[in-house]
């Protein structure tokens, strides 16, 4: 039975369907809104903005992390910035134009009514994290600053250094933590939503492993909200934190949410390269850098084992000011990143042999142009990152970067309400899939992230919550014991498999999980193929039947245990990496972050095929060793014109 | 390199706990400190024994989830870095490491390396906040902030709540954390509503969890991976004056 | 908005009862210097100044009272905190706490502020005895009186050049003042610091500042013993 996609799109002009919709939608009394319990799972942008919000308007939330404290989220780590349609620069922003350069963006694979409400909301973002106290950079004369980022033509990025993730989450954090201490939000702080319950169709609570004593606890709730990130760690080696992980969402989906385009990856292309066998974790390098650093490599691949210094400029190619004199540096990621492996694909990669598996970002000319301490006010922290990491200085060299696993543009299905396929299971932030398309902006996930939680969600939620009838729901109804006994078992296999049993690893989760990695790398990864995509399919389960069978997870599930958590999220990327797969090898044309090389202009760009691909791909979980169905959501565009992207 | 890892073991918050001793061999020194200690937990787990376990997340110095103490250093031996950014290349060759969790007793130690934090969070949930609602608010330009004053807030902003100040202070005292989100809120006009609530209540907070009094040693500010300076410290005491002077918040 | 009461029992108002009580104090240890300072004469100033001061009579009992109360308070309050102090860690580090220098001020001395102190309170009140009530004195000392300005006084001066004249009792001293001085290193610019007088420009030279000031009591005081004991070799 396939689902039914509704996204629930308001009727009317694109500029009036939010305000339609809010003006139509349910309302709960304020004494009525005290007698529903929500629970959102994560607390980055999405959940704690959510999270807080909802209990000031006087829900009883339960906020859930898996970290020890809810300002820990991967958000946090997010540099460059936030658009806003502000328009202080006044270089002509305005929300059009954060609409089209996002659906644009996008490679038009996303909703244009989602991402219109984005742009409109952008504004208000910035109003409500100054008001929270959001140290915002500033200009002299008191007023807030801005700078460019990639994919747009004028200035609307708001930032705070390199740390706007910190700055912004922190203030999210801080109205979520004031709900606290009034009691409008009960915090569960290390503890790991591992299935959700569903009752007569509804999302009605979830279980959640207490990452301390490994106890299996139950919460039933009214409503749920996903706010917990993408999958990016599925492939082992990217810029997501150690914890991100895929598996809360994964466990929805197998409860029946439609996961959605889950082959849209972002590739970063600011990196700092990859370095030896040992390594655990990509760096960023924000995209901010792009501003004022230029990317190049030299001409000959002679030239590519010199100085960098050493190599003039005649023999230097600015390959991204070379192809896009318009954008410049300033293209979007895909683009960037693509470009990135073209030029190592051609053997011009600098760094170390035999890969050379880097590119130029040289801030030589900034510095000549506007003074060292001009740049280190802007870029100075993520100079000092560099610096530590790679023990060179970015002031004297160049600095080498090379793309990396960022951001999942896919993730679960949502109407434009947010909700998911499973009634009263709303997404939000990175968790869901509405608003990037193929491929994100800089400094949008920032502000989609609090867009959702700051002002849709909480809005959206009481249409459901006021129009369903929501019986009471004790944890120990059925639902709730078949969800624990499930989890119990997924523990079990764990602990029982045989390389747990023989008293020595056969295969560590790190092991397996490098493995995975690399495949989905080199077949999921930048560029994609037919023939790698099978190959993918083919492995990945061998793969994960290896570890179902000779993974060693040693101590008890009854107490702290890192490997055991680590070894439950990988068991489920086995079965999300399939999924990107799966999709990857069915879209059958290029679209952003999805470059499949079959599908390429004369110019080795991205070659979409607007007339089989303009939709989204629903993927719908139809039980253990079956296959998942397709469902597909047509994208209707009624005010852009569908192009070939171009930036030049 | 080769080196010998002497890391406290302990089974939870009321076992004793002990240092044993594990060699670890054939390191890059590009490693990072957790790079290493990953490769430790390997080698431990392929001879079919519990791994030593300890926290981590982003691994780039920003998500404050990562905090060792050094050869009694909190975030080792370099200034101004969390745990994470540590690399091999800052020890040397058949250098013996001790490893130590972060000790206070406002810290329960969880398992080995891990410990308690959420001493802090009640602190930030005391008062560290501006109370304002979700919801339409001023245009963000509204009202100036000179940029110097920004600059200072954020500096204090900075924090990441790891706890090294409390870890590298002799007295395991939380002042220095504590006055960084009092002074970025008092150096920002959206701060001077609830000033003297906040400072009262966050003050409060902090001897209630049982952290120690601050002595001026400074080794919070040394310690710290965003340079939180001692400054801060001034702030706060000042603030408390404040509001022990003026009777209520004006604004 | 803050009650006095509860604001001076929390971790900040102790601080700041052991700063404005250790300014005092400072205060009292630069008089006295002040005053002590003409042991380096020949006796005769030091008893006039000795002499004025006992003729202060109520005034001088108000003024002892309450340098005594300021000297309780500081040494109460220190004690409380270092017992708070020592139960925020009930497990110690292991391998000893090392610092990262820099901005910070770890070192043996602001580490050791109660075994400084310590010292000092014994150190007092064995001066008191000994000086003001001649307990280690011998019966002639404090039986000798002297004419200044024609009425009848004690002999301090006198008291003073006994019991330097003895190098166990100029160890004592002189030992003691180097406490002081360590005592002063840290406490100088840490009252400052504690009461929020301080910001990033002030903190550098407060510290500075704390060590001249640790140097010159610290010198000027256990000079004096020194000075006693040569000047009055073979006397």
């Amino acid at each position: 039975m396939a689902i039914e996609l509704n996204g629930k799109i308001p009727d009317g002009p694109l500029e009036e369907k939010w305000d339609r919709h809010k003006a139509k939608i349910k309302v709960v009394s304020p004494a009525n809104k005290r007698k529903f319990t929500v629970i959102v799972v994560g607390t980055g942008l999405g959940g704690a903005s959510a999270a807080a919000s909802m209990a000031e308007m006087g829900y009883n939330v339960k906020s859930f992390c898996i970290h020890d404290s809810p300002r820990r989220a991967h958000s946090i780590a997010a540099q460059g910035g936030i658009n806003s349609t502000k328009n202080y620069p006044n270089d002509g922003d305005s929300v059009w134009r954060l609409f089209y350069d996002t659906i644009k963006g996008g490679d038009y694979r996303s909703r244009e009514a989602n991402v219109y409400r984005l742009a409109q909301c952008s504004a208000s973002i910035i109003d409500q994290a100054v008001a929270q106290g959001v140290p915002f950079a500033r200009e002299y004369g008191g007023e807030l600053a801005n700078r460019s980022f990639g994919g747009a033509l004028v200035s609307r990025t708001f930032y705070a250094r390199g740390q706007t993730g910190q700055q912004l989450l922190l203030g999210a954090y801080s109205a979520l933590m004031r709900q606290v201490d009034e009691g409008g939000v009960e915090l569960f702080a290390r503890r790991e939503m591992v299935d959700l319950v569903v009752v007569d169709g509804k999302a009605r609570g979830i279980i959640t492993r207490n990452l301390v004593t490994g106890e299996l606890e139950r919460h039933t709730a009214d409503a749920v909200v996903l706010a917990s990130g993408g999958y990016g760690r599925v492939y082992f080696l990217s810029t997501n934190a150690w914890n991100s992980n895929g598996s809360a969402a994964w466990r929805c989906h197998r409860r029946g949410a439609a996961f959605a385009n889950p082959c849209y990856v972002q590739i970063h292309p600011t990196c700092i390269p990859v370095k030896g066998e040992q390594q655990s974790k990509l760096t960023l390098m924000s995209e901010s850098l792009r501003n004022d650093g230029r990317v190049w490599v030299p001409k000959t691949r002679q030239d590519s084992l010199a100085n960098a210094h050493n190599i003039d400029v005649s023999k230097r190619d600015y390959y991204l000011e070379r192809r896009y004199p318009s954008f410049g540096n300033l293209v979007p990621r895909d683009v960037a990143s693509r470009n990135a492996k073209m030029m190592t694909d051609k053997g011009l990669g600098v760094g170390p042999e035999p890969q050379r598996l880097a590119v130029y970002l040289d801030f030589r000319d900034a510095i000549d142009r506007l003074g060292v301490h001009k740049i280190d006010e802007r870029y100075g922290n993520l100079f000092d990152i560099y610096k530590e990491i790679t023990d060179d200085d970015p002031h004297q060299v160049p600095m080498k970067i090379y793309p990396a696993v960022h951001y999942t543009m896919g993730g679960l299905w949502v109407d434009y309400n947010l909700m998911t396929t499973i009634p009263g299971l709303y997404a939000v932030g990175e968790a869901n899939f509405s608003d990037h398309g193929a491929n994100r902006l800089g400094a949008s996930a920032l502000m989609q992230g609090l867009c959702d939680g700051y002002f849709v969600l909480p809005y959206t939620i009481g249409d459901y919550l006021g129009s369903e009838e929501l019986k009471p729901v004790k944890t120990t109804h059925d639902a709730f014991n078949e969800a624990v006994d499930s989890v119990q078992k997924r523990v079990n296999v764990l602990l029982d498999s045989k390389g747990t049993r023989s008293g020595k690893a056969r295969h560590t989760v790190l092991e397996l999980y490098r493995e995975l990695g690399l495949t989905m790398w080199d077949n999921v990864g930048m560029a994609r193929t037919e023939e790698g995509l099978k190959s993918a399919l083919q492995k990945i389960p061998e793969i994960k039947q290896k570890f179902e069978e000779t993974v060693f997870v040693p101590g008890s599930s009854d107490s702290f245990n890192k490997t055991l958590e680590l070894g439950m999220r990988v068991h489920d990327f086995f079965e999300i990496g399939e999924l990107m797969a799966r999709d990857a090898l069915h879209r059958d044309e290029s679209a952003g972050g999805h470059f499949r090389e079959e599908h390429q202009t004369a110019e080795g760009e991205a070659l979409r095929d607007d007339e089989d691909f303009s939709y989204v791909a629903a993927w719908e979980w139809k039980g253990e060793g079956k296959e998942h169905e397709l469902n597909k959501e047509n994208l209707v565009f009624e005010n852009v014109k569908l192009t070939q992207r171009s930036y030049k | 390199m080769n080196l010998t890892l002497r890391v406290w073991k302990q089974d939870g918050p009321d076992s004793a706990g002990r240092l044993v001793d594990y060699p670890v061999t054939d390191i890059d020194p590009n490693a990072s400190f957790l790079e290493m200690m990953d490769i430790l937990n390997e080698q431990i787990m392929k001879e079919g024994n519990d791994p030593i376990e300890f926290e981590s997340d982003c691994r780039e110095g920003i998500c404050g989830t990562c905090g060792l103490v050094i050869n009694g250093q909190a975030h080792g031996p370099k200034r101004a870095v969390a745990t994470c950014q540590l690399y091999m290349r800052d020890f040397h060759d058949g250098q013996v490491i001790t490893v130590e969790p972060w000790r206070a007793d406002s810290f329960p130690v969880i398992k080995d390396l891990v410990v308690d934090r959420a001493a802090l969070d009640r602190i930030i949930s005391a008062g560290g906040y501006i109370s304002v609602r979700t919801g339409p608010k001023p245009d963000a330009n509204a009202t100036p902030i000179a940029k110097d004053k920004a600059d200072h807030a954020f500096d204090m902003a900075a924090c990441i709540g790891c706890g090294a100040c409390v870890a590298a202070c002799p007295n395991a005292s939380a002042s220095l954390f504590t006055s960084a989100k009092v002074s970025h809120m008092a150096l920002l006009p959206q701060g001077q509503v609830e000033r003297s609530r906040r400072v009262k209540r966050m003050v409060d907070q902090m001897d209630h969890e049982g952290f120690g009094n601050c002595s001026n040693i400074g080794e919070c500010s040394a310690a710290c991976p965003k340079k939180i300076p001692l400054e801060s410290i001034a702030r706060m005491k000042r603030e408390y004056l404040r509001a022990v002077v003026i009777p209520n918040d004006a604004s | 908005m803050v009650p006095l009461k509860k604001a001076l029992s929390s971790s900040l108002g102790k601080k700041y009862l052991m700063a404005v009580s250790g300014i005092a104090l400072m205060g009292f240890i630069v008089t006295h210097l002040l005053g002590n300072l003409q042991l380096y004469g020949d006796g005769v100033a030091f008893n006039v100044y000795a002499k004025g001061l006992h003729d202060l009579g109520p005034l001088l009992w108000v003024a002892e009272i309450g340098l005594i109360g300021i000297f309780l308070l500081h040494v109460a309050v220190a004690i409380g905190l270092q017992g708070r102090n020592r139960g925020a860690r009930s497990s110690r580090y292991v391998h000893a706490q090392k610092s990262k220098e820099g901005p910070s001020q770890m070192s043996a001395l602001s580490k050791n502020m109660i075994v400084t102190g310590g010292v000092i309170f014994i150190f007092v009140v064995v001066h008191v005895l000994h000086m003001k009530y001649g307990v280690f004195s011998s019966e002639a000392v404090n039986a000798a009186q002297v004419q200044v300005k024609g009425e009848d006084a004690y002999d301090l001066y006198g008291r003073v050049v006994e019991a330097f004249k003895n190098p166990a009792w100029v160890a004592f001293y002189v030992g003691v003042m180097l406490f002081l001085g360590g005592h002063l290193r840290h406490g100088f610019w840490s009252a400052f610091q504690s009461l929020g007088a301080l910001n990033h420009r002030l903190e550098r030279p407060a510290i500075a500042a704390g060590a001249i000031v640790a140097v010159l009591l610290a010198a000027g005081f256990l000079g004096i013993p020194i000075f006693i004991f040569i000047t009055n070799q073979g006397a």
